[in-house]
């Protein structure tokens, strides 16, 4: 009956299959995993208290004791990137996960509610996507002060806009397929179609969203961190040790490099994963 | 005994935008005063061209969608004004077989959990759910293994297959089906034909089935209902309208069907309609076909014909109509004494 | 008998893609004549529209084209792309099914045709070109074609876009008209519209007509000739008269026995089990042979690819190592 002598194979198998055929997306996950692996296993491979000072080896070069030297105060580089890189890639993804579920509710809401309800919703993404995030986080942390949660509050707060159009318009075009409708007639609640009908159908595009997006936000906290106004000192934290670096530019200019090409290598690495993710989602149609 | 479905009077206008504030806002006229009744495991075909207004039809019927006026009584409640509760209740009675197998299925859901979808909604899956599924797959011949499998490991004849399993899971007392085999192959359609012809005998539920192809309608109807821009013109028994076609619309359009023997098809006489469906944004006065139609009289433009037998046995709405049996490419003068069937001829194909 | 005007000999096409490799066409040879309408027959995935856009080299360059392919003398698959341009739309005209892609939005129709016959000839004044147009609009049955050919594409309903694609297919008077499906998208009574404008121009013209549909109902009114395709081969081809009233290919047989019109009086179609193949795996030997009750496996129907071979009444060939056999007054579907 089920005539043809193709093998079946699970829905998820062939996007696998087609990103691992996209260089571009193998080369990006490749380098995530290579840069953030250490990350995870911090405790274990630093060779020393990120937060140990101990300035008569100040500024020192690689050694055997310290593979990435000595930053301004003594203190262990290769312990404070591990650990400080560990706090942003934490920071970054808190944030993205944040910014996808506010999205992604507010994005169903509008698409499924219609009326009011969505013109509401489209009115408020317009609004705070132009707000100027930077300012408006500096403001918030002048009066609120610096520290690592109002900085995810934030962010999270301003951050949502693109995923709720992305959902939004997700959602209005999968209102108007035919297995919808159909279900409305099998006598389906909204909440219904809402949960178990729209979420699976967007779960793809919005991963490739928030994936592309984590280069974008680890970017935003190093900046905010940079201009002082997100982990305190002593913590360390890749934007805090850039801004720290700065003046010992001419003197050890590794100070300044090394955390400045983690950044690049981590939202390098996210994005070319994502745009690989979406290639091979995309595809398979047809 | 009273009818399962009852239409009465149905009519559905679309505002078309244009106009400031909506003044002047142009209509889309789609349905325009329908009437039809389906009984207790009959078919109704309800057939037309596109514009015609069927498929606005099907979604009011299904209480998709609020009419501008009329009823739709399904056994005595009105569809189009049910509360959200029991609007829910009708549901389990009156379901709806969608055109496009390609689209009608979430390609998320194996077809197992899309065919227990209904059950769920109504609480009836805990008990029994699994082997009802089960049950449904082989009652529409699919394999009941295949019930993990997703859409898309299936053919289009297959997935439409899946559809029916889907809306016969509550036990429905009638079926709404909006082309449901236009999309696919014709010797796919034959199957699934065949199926529904069967699932009626089996489980006595009724039909309407639109469809734009009149051979289709003419094997599965009981009753045919004839519709052009927005109203019906011709209804009756299916016999009533396919040996005697009254209305020239439905002339022509049983003329318009090409039979497949070609010898027959040299032989016949054709009517041709002049021009095109007129915009259903502003519809002829009067007779709305009298812009086509060879029989157009002066009154035609000033009365609208009511839809009354006028002598033909059935319901027809045209000042002049009359019975007109050789127009048909189906009644193919060439095979009144040929061997009946294919089949009957010992070709063993399964039916 | 004349010369054939446009030969095909052994067209295979292929395209590769991420499942592997599809066969359109499999070996496709015909003929067409002058003044004939040539009717191709068959379901989705058949290769018909393949073969079809294939004489005119239309297919995306991702298709792996080899065979002959004769028209005036010369191998159209051989022609540099200068001489090919020159006889698309001048000696081949071609009607799509879907008017909407084949016009541009943005040009009015009139001058869109008037471009088809510059194009081609290049001396022809303006005023003349246009005059041709709206001559060609009135020819195919359009009414106060002068306002008509001042009107964009969307203006027009979708009978009338197809018949303003014919009136630009048959500008440059075509030896040849190959129409893909002309009226699959239309209402039934557009459709006998249509065909009989179809039937008209090409009385007019007398252009050969290549029709490729998968509604044998079109074929039986307008078709001198038909080729039955399945799985990217021929499998029967003849006169029209016998192909359909004495089918002899069990596909064939059992399509137009599974045709709703041809059953008349009871509600139970015949059906051909299982589905249409995959291009990409196509069934060793006769394509059709999963799906046919008489086949015999392994020998012969799963071994060798049948050819296609004349049948002894003539004006009739078919594919099928069984067809001596079949051949048989149980053919028949009705009397003639």
């Amino acid at each position: 009956m089920s005539g043809g002598r193709r093998r079946r194979e699970h829905e998820g198998a062939r996007p696998l299959r087609r990103f691992l055929r996209e260089p571009t997306a193998v080369v990006g996950a490749l380098l995530l995993i290579v840069v953030t692996f250490p990350l995870y296993a911090a405790s274990w491979v630093a060779p020393d208290d990120p937060y140990v000072v101990d300035v008569p080896h100040r500024l020192a070069g690689f050694s055997r004791a310290h593979p990435l030297g000595t930053d301004g105060l003594g203190r262990d580089m290769l312990s404070r990137m591990l650990y400080g890189g560990r706090k942003s890639v934490l920071l970054t993804l808190v944030v993205t996960l944040l910014i996808t579920f506010v999205g992604v509710f507010l994005g169903i809401l509008a698409g499924m509610r219609g009326g009011i309800i969505d013109r509401l919703v489209v009115q408020l993404v317009d609004i705070v996507q132009s707000v100027p995030i930077v300012i408006v986080s500096m403001v918030t942390i002048a009066v609120l002060g610096a520290g690592t949660s109002k900085l995810i509050f934030v962010i999270a707060v301003l951050g949502w806009p693109r995923h709720t159009r992305v959902v939004r318009a997700a959602t209005l075009s999968l209102r108007e397929r035919q297995f919808i409708e159909s279900c409305r007639v099998l006598g389906a609640s909204r909440l219904r179609i809402a949960l178990r009908h729209v979420v699976p159908n967007i779960v793809r595009p919005v991963v490739v969203l928030s994936t592309l997006d984590v280069g974008r936000i680890l970017l935003l906290i190093s900046t905010l961190s940079f201009l002082g106004f997100g982990a305190r000192p002593p913590a360390p934290e890749w934007g805090s040790m850039l801004a720290d670096a700065r003046r010992y530019f001419f003197v050890a200019p590794r100070l300044l490099i090394i955390p400045g090409v983690a950044i690049f290598l981590v939202a390098l690495g996210a994005n070319l994963f994502g745009e690989g993710l979406r290639d091979a989602f995309e595809a398979r149609t047809g | 005994m009273t009818p399962l479905l009852a239409v009465e009077d149905l009519v559905k206008h679309f505002p078309a935008g244009g106009g400031l504030f909506g003044r002047h806002a142009r209509q889309v006229h789609a349905v325009c005063g329908v009437s039809f009744e389906v009984g207790r495991g009959e078919t109704l075909g309800i057939v037309g061209e596109s514009g015609c207004g069927k498929s606005t039809t099907a979604r009011l019927v299904l209480g998709l969608m609020p009419a501008t006026s009329g009823t739709a009584r399904f056994d005595d409640v009105d569809v189009l004004t049910a509360k959200p509760k029991a609007l829910r209740a009708l549901r389990r009675r009156l379901q709806m077989v969608a055109q496009d197998p390609y689209a009608s299925l979430d390609p998320q859901m194996t077809v197992g959990a899309s065919i227990a979808e209904p059950l769920r909604i109504h609480g009836l899956y805990r008990k029994g759910g699994k082997d009802r599924v089960r049950e449904l797959m082989t009652l529409v011949e699919l394999d009941p293994d295949h019930v993990t499998r997703y859409p898309h490991q299936f053919s289009g004849g297959q997935r439409q297959r899946v559809g029916i399993a889907r809306a016969l899971a509550l036990q429905p007392e009638l079926l709404v089906l909006d082309e449901p085999i236009s999309s696919l192959d014709v010797s796919i359609q034959a199957g699934v034909i065949n199926l529904l012809a069967d699932l009626q005998e089996r489980l006595g539920v009724a039909y309407v089935f639109i469809a734009h192809d009149l051979s289709v309608i003419r094997l599965i109807s009981h009753k045919v209902v004839v519709m052009y821009l927005g109203k019906v013109v011709e209804s009756g028994l299916r016999d009533d309208v396919f040996d005697r076609p009254s209305h020239p619309y439905t002339q022509a359009l049983l003329s318009a069907m090409p039979s497949a023997n070609p010898v027959a098809e040299r032989a016949r006489a054709r009517i041709l309609l002049p021009g095109d469906v007129p915009s259903p944004l502003d519809p002829p006065s009067g007779c709305r076909f009298r812009t086509r139609c060879w029989k157009a009289q002066d009154i035609c433009a000033v009365e609208e014909p009511a839809l009354v037998d006028r002598g033909q046995g059935h319901p027809v709405a045209c000042h002049f109509a009359e019975a007109a049996p050789q127009v048909s490419g189906l009644a193919d003068p060439a095979r009144q004494d040929a061997p009946d069937l294919p089949n009957a001829a010992g070709l063993p194909f399964a039916p | 008998m004349a010369e054939p005007l446009l030969t095909v000999e052994d067209l295979r096409v292929q395209f590769r893609t991420d499942h592997g490799v599809v066969k359109a066409a499999d070996g496709v040879s015909f003929s067409v004549f002058p003044d004939e309408v040539l009717g191709i027959v068959g379901e989705s995935g058949s290769g018909k529209t393949v073969t079809a856009l294939s004489v005119l080299r239309l297919l995306p360059p991702t298709a792996r084209v080899t065979g002959r392919v004769t028209f005036g003398g010369r191998d159209m698959l051989a022609l540099p792309a200068a001489d090919l341009r020159a006889i698309r739309g001048d000696r081949v005209g071609l009607i799509f099914q879907d008017a909407l892609a084949a016009l541009n939005p943005l040009h009015r129709v009139g001058k869109q045709i008037a471009e088809a016959v510059r194009v081609h000839h290049h001396g022809t004044a303006r005023d003349d070109a246009w005059k041709r147009a709206v001559e060609l609009l009135g020819l195919v049955g359009i009414p106060t074609p002068e306002e008509r050919a001042r009107q964009y594409p969307h203006e027009f309903s979708g009978g009338m876009r197809q018949r303003a694609m014919i009136a630009m297919a048959i500008a440059n008077d075509p030896d040849v008209l190959i129409a893909d499906e002309p009226t699959t998208a239309l209402d039934v009574t557009t459709q006998a519209q249509i065909l009989e404008l179809l039937k008209d121009v090409r009385r007019r013209t007398r252009s050969a007509l290549i029709l490729i549909t998968h509604d044998f109902g079109v074929i039986a009114g307008v078709a001198d000739r038909v080729l039955v395709m399945y799985a990217g081969k021929v499998v029967e081809s003849g006169t029209v008269d016998e192909v359909l009233l004495r089918p002899a290919h069990p596909y064939t047989r059992g399509l137009i026995a599974s045709m709703p019109r041809v059953a008349q009086e009871t509600r139970h179609l015949v059906r051909i089990a299982g589905q249409p193949p995959s291009l990409v795996d196509v069934p060793a030997g006769c394509p059709f042979h999963p799906r046919c009750p008489h086949a015999r496996t392994p020998d012969p129907c799963a071994g060798a690819v049948p050819q296609l071979l004349p049948t002894p009444g003539g004006g009739h060939a078919v594919a099928c190592h069984l067809s001596d056999e079949l051949a048989d007054p149980l053919a028949e579907l009705g009397t003639a």
